[in-house]
């Protein structure tokens, strides 16, 4: 574009102009535009190309790390996959924690990242992996805010491969007042991650005590919440434990 | 006994008598924004010279958001009251005092700075000054949703029950009235809460003009939008079910050939329409 609107106004006054000051100001002009689409190239080439290019193999963690240095470059990073992969997007959720990790224990790093689409809510947690310079995205919307991104990604079988804890709200969402939440475990199942948790009954079972203490101490009365909420709070773990136990007699 | 010895004892003997352990200040004045003055006097009988006070009002939520600190520095006389007041912020109160190169006073931890009740008729007519949309009552319904209508809520922090900033249901990410992401002002200013709340709303007004122009460049056909179907695109997307997609709104276009019209989108944001139609339904009570 910017050489046709360059050369174009030139052209219109070739036959006026000597011959060979033309050719030299054609000359100067492709240099200029050579320059400008170098300059631009290098501007945009920016981190979406730099992320492709880079080796996202566990050994090459180092690089890709200084690469996704802080938030500015991950949210910069994410912004420019959105224009490839979600041009109609109209604003664009703002980045609240992100992790490089090898979630599926394949040897491939992931960049794992909480993102928020309003008022920091931190509610969606975006998946990306670079297959071979093609960046492929998974979206994860459960509901509940994720705090402390990197102790939501743990891997509960102890077998390398790393599961994603996104916390699913089990009523609408009522501003302040308490709502049950839980957990759900997604995992890599070779072609998105999913919600497995009939497979993770031992992770399930390992909450089941503190719930049951916290909803004894709410009805016995010790709790630091507003009287007004105590009935919220006992039905919010009675409603999470009802949820596990669910899960478990699967 | 020495010189020495009778010296440090009477440097030691600075005593800070108000404010008192435990002690606490809510926020009463201008509008519940700021505490009365509180006394502050330290005593030493064998000095009468100047004393150096330093504050610090700190401040994080039960599930460790934050912290929060503002540090005040100031002088008085030995055994003479000055007072001080403390606007805009409030949680635990530390009182250090000292004469100047002699030994400090045993500080006060802790004294508190606290919420107080806040009438629902002046929320209702701030929320009414900050919305100058086509529902005037609008931002009402949204702090009701997002808050029950309280800044404040009554429970135990840092070993001390009274009126604290009332938290989102996670520990704090989101704070008081309009619930919004955790700041010390946020949390213990409620006009300025408000306020942010309102510019949050404003912003989201605009965003769903966005949506709308978009929507009716693909869909040419759609009518436009009244002023209350963009306060419904608005509420979603200050809801937690925001989405920037343009199909995941509270409307979605529907039709063929010459006959379009925007349509409740239950389908794609099954949390989101329910959100906005409740805090209609809640605006209503104001």
């Amino acid at each position: 574009m910017l050489m046709m609107y360059a050369i174009g106004p030139k052209n219109t006054r070739r036959e006026i102009m000597d011959i060979n000051i033309n050719k030299i100001i054609k000359i100067l002009l492709l240099g200029l535009f050579l320059g400008i689409l170098a300059v631009g190239n290098t501007a945009s080439a920016s981190i979406i190309d730099a992320a492709r290019e880079e080796s996202w193999q566990t050994q090459n963690l180092r690089a890709l790390k200084a690469l996704f240095s802080d938030e500015a470059s991950v949210g910069a990073f994410i912004k420019e996959l959105n224009k490839e992969l979600q041009p109609a997007l109209v604003f664009e959720p703002t980045l609240c924690e992100y992790e490089l990790t090898d979630l599926n224990h394949d040897g491939t790093i992931e960049l794992v990242a909480t993102l928020s689409p309003s008022r920091d809510f931190c509610n969606i947690i975006l998946v990306v992996q670079n297959n071979n310079g093609i960046f492929e995205t998974f979206e994860i919307r459960g509901g509940g805010f994720v705090k402390d991104l990197k102790s939501r990604i743990v891997d509960l079988h102890r077998d390398g491969r790393k599961e994603i804890l996104v916390p699913r709200l089990l009523a609408p969402y009522a501003g302040a007042k308490p709502i049950p939440i839980i957990n759900d475990v997604y995992e890599w199942d070779g072609a998105g991650y999913r919600k497995a948790n009939i497979f993770f009954k031992d992770y399930y079972r390992s909450l089941l005590p503190r719930l049951q203490s916290e909803l004894k101490a709410v009805r016995q009365g010790h709790t630091k919440v507003d009287p007004a909420e105590k009935p919220l709070l006992e039905e919010k773990y009675e409603k999470e434990i009802e949820a596990i136990n669910e899960i478990l007699n699967q | 006994m020495s010189i020495d010895d009778l010296s440090f004892q009477l440097s030691s003997l600075l005593i800070i008598k108000q404010p008192k352990v435990n002690d606490a200040y809510p926020l009463i004045q201008e509008s519940y924004i700021k505490t009365a003055d509180i006394t502050f006097q330290a005593d030493d009988p064998a000095y009468t010279g100047q004393v150096n006070w330093a504050t610090t009002v700190y401040y994080e939520t039960s599930g460790n958001r934050g912290p929060f600190t503002v540090t005040d520095a100031f002088t008085s006389q030995a055994n003479t009251p000055t007072t001080r007041t403390f606007k805009s912020q409030g949680g635990r109160l530390s009182v250090g005092a000292s004469e100047p190169g002699r030994k400090n006073a045993d500080p006060i931890q802790y004294a508190y700075i606290i919420g107080t009740a806040i009438p629902n008729s002046d929320i209702t007519s701030r929320l009414y000054s900050l919305y100058n949309g086509v529902t005037p009552n609008l931002l009402c319904g949204i702090a009701d949703r997002e808050s029950s209508y309280m800044q404040f809520s009554n429970i135990t922090l840092f070993g001390y029950t009274g009126r604290w900033p009332y938290e989102s249901y996670d520990g704090g990410s989101h704070i008081g009235l309009m619930q919004v992401p955790i700041t010390m002002a946020y949390s213990w200013d409620w006009q300025v809460n408000t306020q942010t709340g309102a510019n949050i709303f404003a912003e989201k007004v605009q965003l769903a003009k966005s949506f709308e122009r978009q929507l009716r460049k693909t869909y040419p056909r759609l009518p436009r939008l009244t002023d209350s179907q963009i306060e419904n695109m608005a509420l979603v997307l200050y809801g937690p079910e925001a989405d920037p997609d343009p199909y995941m709104q509270y409307y979605i276009p529907q039709g063929s050939g010459n006959n379009w019209q925007w349509v409740e989108n239950t389908a794609n944001n099954p949390e989101g329409v329910p959100y906005a139609n409740d805090v209609r339904d809640r605006a209503q009570k104001y």
